[in-house]
């Protein structure tokens, strides 16, 4: 069987959603197993010099990676359907697994990007002014309370997320 | 170790949204239909509004 070129824009956009997936995953686990407990049991001095310096870093490449797992997953989706490439009505559970997989990573980016970021920028800016004698929002541990309910929520949805993600394609009965 | 409130809340919601996108789009599949999607588009609204308002 011969190799067209979309073949290999295919398997481009493929591995590139992988790739960007693992890394945004990895990094909600670290967030969740590691980071979060860590911080548990540190000082508020300690906290306020990591915040600026280790979870913003950590969290530029967290929703930035987001961004291209979708991304690379929906122009993947929507290419092959336009060009007739899979989707008939005979494989209904096959389109019912990777849409639910694909929608609930679509509802963990919005998660990442409406919640997530936009309460730990607001974290982050106020550790920055703290850090310059300005006291702390009292807003502040609310926003960091809302950001870990979102947070929370991503770990458990990415556990069916990855089943249908890969079911799909790996469990006979799709 | 007891989950932190956070953790039950965030699970919670995770539960509810699973069932939810899964009846949608079994539906959207089963009658060629997008509307079902409307119902998981109104979960994340009243997920992000709800989480709006947590003190």
């Amino acid at each position: 069987m011969a190799v067209e070129a979309i073949d290999y824009f295919y398997i481009g956009l493929r591995w590139t959603h992988v790739f960007a997936g693992i890394t945004w995953i990895g990094l909600l686990y670290y967030f969740n197993f590691v980071q979060v407990p860590t911080f548990k049991e540190l000082d508020a001095s300690t906290k306020n010099v990591l915040v600026p310096k280790l979870v913003k870093r950590a969290l530029f490449w967290f929703r930035w990676a987001a961004v291209v797992t979708v991304l690379a997953g929906w122009t993947y989706f929507l290419t092959a359907w336009s060009q007739g490439d899979f989707y008939d009505v005979s494989r209904r559970w096959w389109a019912v697994s990777i849409l639910t997989g694909g929608f609930l990573g679509t509802f963990m980016f919005l998660n990442v990007w409406g919640v997530i970021w936009r309460q730990q920028k607001k974290v982050i800016r106020a550790t920055e002014e703290l850090l310059k004698g300005t006291p702390a929002p009292p807003d502040m541990a609310r926003w960091g309370k809302q950001a870990l309910i979102a947070s929370r929520m991503n770990v458990a949805l990415s556990l069916p997320m990855l089943f249908f993600m890969t079911a799909a394609s790996h469990l006979p009965l799709f | 170790m007891p989950w932190a409130k956070e953790t039950k809340l965030g699970f919670g919601w995770a539960a509810v949204v699973v069932v939810i996108f899964i009846g949608s789009i079994w539906a959207m599949v089963r009658y060629t239909t997008p509307a079902p999607l409307i119902i998981p588009v109104l979960a994340y609204l009243g997920f992000l509004a709800w989480v709006n308002r947590v003190k």
